[in-house]
């Protein structure tokens, strides 16, 4: 019985000792992933659009929805809803980034793209297709979430504020960095709120 | 039974000093083996709540902390975890307080990790690909620390993953994995059956495991969702028989969640398919047939059936003359089904079927003398009862005349029965 013991123990430690470590991995990996994307990408401002009123925070994060969330095909009924697809990304005169193409393979890696997702199929305008991006979401403190939700709201509404979130793209891969209301960071504005 | 009362019964010449030592001794040991189980659960409840404790304070999401210090943070709980589990592999294996308490504190700490790295970088992610990673991380520590917490909390997780895959997302799939999922922590169940089979763990996963295969099976549903009902018929089947077999044979009723939920399943499926929508649609339906036949729904009916007839096939052998009530209703169903492609007859052969069970069922009740079984017959006939209540127009003075008739069967039967028993 002992020996069977012993027997039980031996295997038991490195398996768990291996475990551990690809448990670790694991979130040390979505850290260095999201890390190389912010350190080696590229920055695009996406300008935000105005959100449904009725639901912008859910929870603690606000839901960003972009202006840059349309793009022009042949044939809108080429593409298969809720596919996975690839934005390539350019900058206008403004400094915002907008779409000005859609690819279902991966792009060549000398441009500048990002994943989304084929949402709307405009039935009407068959040239036009819409498309959502895996980075909707920006998580804020508790407390300031309700103040910072009402500031948001009020800076869209207004025609000269100027609301954009600040990505890092690389490879594909998308890390919101900050997202900015008149040119300064939602985080600062709630403190001063506060 | 305290000391003076097995003085007393020896003072008597009752039992001998030997006896009454045996007695001592089996009560001793009992309340070791209690003490053992309550500070099992305190240390289970303990670490539920601390783990959901740092979840909440770190998912404040510290705006004035820099990421650095938060990313340290969501792997504090993580690594103190792992450090217990280790700490109890390597000095307390045998403590159950301290196995279950540290694996469940792991399972919640990995989930709380990867949650606060998604928020700190903001990534939505997909909630059913956040709960398979985790899962899938957290299995080998059900072998490994030997924890029964963690596969009971790892086979809601596969559960969860399947119902957000299958039912909840908007780009619904059948969630395929969670059957390879649920095959990877069948061992541990097996050893829990083959050596601890009375244990409040096996009992807990007498039921979770048949929940959550029935809560899973409609994600499978896909071009022909009315084959899913003979899928979930022969499930039914499944747990009915296999809940017979000789595996839980021993165990109570109430510990036995195959035979409760196969009993349970198979009477209110039936209940609900004696009405005439689904049979009026039925034959209408143009049915591919090659398609038909390699579609998954039609595949795990098929095998669902087999291994009904296989229990069915088993259980006969072992007392051929004592053919349970529901034992081949899943064979009856199919060829039920079969004949509702062509005609409405079947709706009629439900009710008849469903009126066969409750009588048998009491008959059953009766014969065994078991009141819970009696009914469970008669309730069955109460329930076939309302149903028509909703589709025939029959008058009210009938439909109260019926209800009692119902009523008085109840306590007629139950008076017979008890006053057999005096």
């Amino acid at each position: 019985m002992d020996a069977q013991k012993k027997n039980i123990k031996k295997w038991v430690i490195p398996a768990f000792i291996l475990l551990c470590l690809a448990q670790l991995v694991l979130p040390i990996k979505m850290v260095a992933d999201r890390e190389a994307v912010v350190l080696k990408g590229k920055a695009f401002r996406f300008k935000v659009a105005p959100l449904d009123p009725n639901d912008p925070f859910r929870g603690k994060y606000i839901t960003l929805r972009y202006e840059a969330d349309s793009v022009k095909v042949k044939n809108v009924n080429e593409w298969v809803r809720n596919s996975k697809i690839y934005a390539l990304l350019d900058t206008d005169l403004q400094g915002y980034a907008f779409v000005r193409g859609i690819s279902a393979s991966r792009p060549d890696d000398q441009l500048d793209y990002v994943e989304a997702f084929v949402t709307v199929m405009n039935l009407e305008d068959k040239n036009t297709l819409h498309i959502t991006y895996p980075f909707n979401r920006f998580y804020m403190e508790e407390t300031k979430a309700m103040k910072a939700e009402k500031m948001f709201l009020e800076s869209l509404r207004s025609p000269r504020s100027n609301v954009f979130a600040e990505i890092y793209v690389r490879d594909g891969k998308a890390v919101i960095n900050d997202v900015v209301i008149n040119g300064q960071s939602v985080r600062d504005i709630s403190i001063n709120l506060k | 039974m305290n000391n003076n009362e097995l003085k007393r019964l020896l003072q008597a010449n009752i039992i001998t000093e030997d006896t009454a030592e045996r007695i001592r001794e089996y009560y001793r040991d009992n309340k070791r083996q209690s003490r053992f189980t309550l500070s099992a659960v305190f240390a289970i409840f303990a670490s539920v709540f601390v783990s959901m404790g740092i979840i909440l304070i770190i998912a404040h999401n510290w705006d004035e902390l820099p990421k650095l210090l938060k990313i340290v943070f969501a792997f504090v709980p993580l690594l103190t975890a792992q450090s217990l589990c280790l700490y109890t592999l390597i000095r307390n294996r045998d403590s159950i307080a301290w196995k279950e308490g540290s694996a469940t504190f792991l399972f919640f700490s990995l989930g709380a990790c990867m949650a606060l790295i998604s928020q700190i970088y903001h990534i939505p992610g997909d909630l059913a690909e956040f709960v398979f990673t985790w899962m899938i991380f957290c299995l080998p520590a059900i072998y490994i620390m030997n924890s029964s917490v963690l596969s009971i909390l790892y086979l809601a997780g596969i559960t969860w993953y399947a119902a957000e895959t299958g039912y909840w997302s908007s780009t619904s799939g059948s969630a395929l994995w969670y059957w390879l999922l649920l095959i990877l922590a069948i061992p541990h169940y097996y050893l829990l059956l083959h050596k601890h089979p009375e244990s409040n763990f096996t009992i807990y996963h007498n039921w979770v495991v048949p929940l959550s295969v029935t809560a899973v099976l409609g994600t499978l549903s896909a071009s022909f969702p009315e084959l899913m009902y003979v899928a979930y018929m022969s499930l039914f089947g499944v747990f009915y028989l296999g809940g017979q077999s000789s595996f839980f044979s021993s165990s109570k009723r109430r510990n036995n969640g195959y035979l409760i939920l196969g009993a349970l399943g198979t009477v209110s499926l039936l209940l609900s398919l004696s009405f005439e929508w689904f049979w009026k649609k039925l034959p209408a339906k143009d049915f591919d047939l090659s398609s038909l036949l390699i579609s998954q729904e039609f595949l795990f009916a098929l095998v669902l059936s087999c291994v009904a007839l296989l229990f069915l096939y088993q259980s006969n052998r072992l007392k051929i003359q004592r053919i349970k009530p529901l034992d081949g209703i899943f064979l009856v169903f199919i060829v039920v089904f079969m004949i509702g492609a062509y005609s409405m007859i079947s709706m009629i052969l439900i009710n008849i079927i469903l009126l066969l069970i409750g009588m048998m069922t009491i008959w059953e009740g009766v014969r065994s003398d078991h009141l819970g079984i009696l009914n469970y017959g008669v309730l069955i006939i109460a329930a076939l009862t309302l149903c028509r209540f909703f589709d025939t127009d029959l008058s009210f003075v009938i439909r109260g005349m019926l209800f009692i008739v119902v009523g008085a069967a109840i306590f007629i039967l139950n008076t017979w029965m008890l006053k057999k028993r005096i």
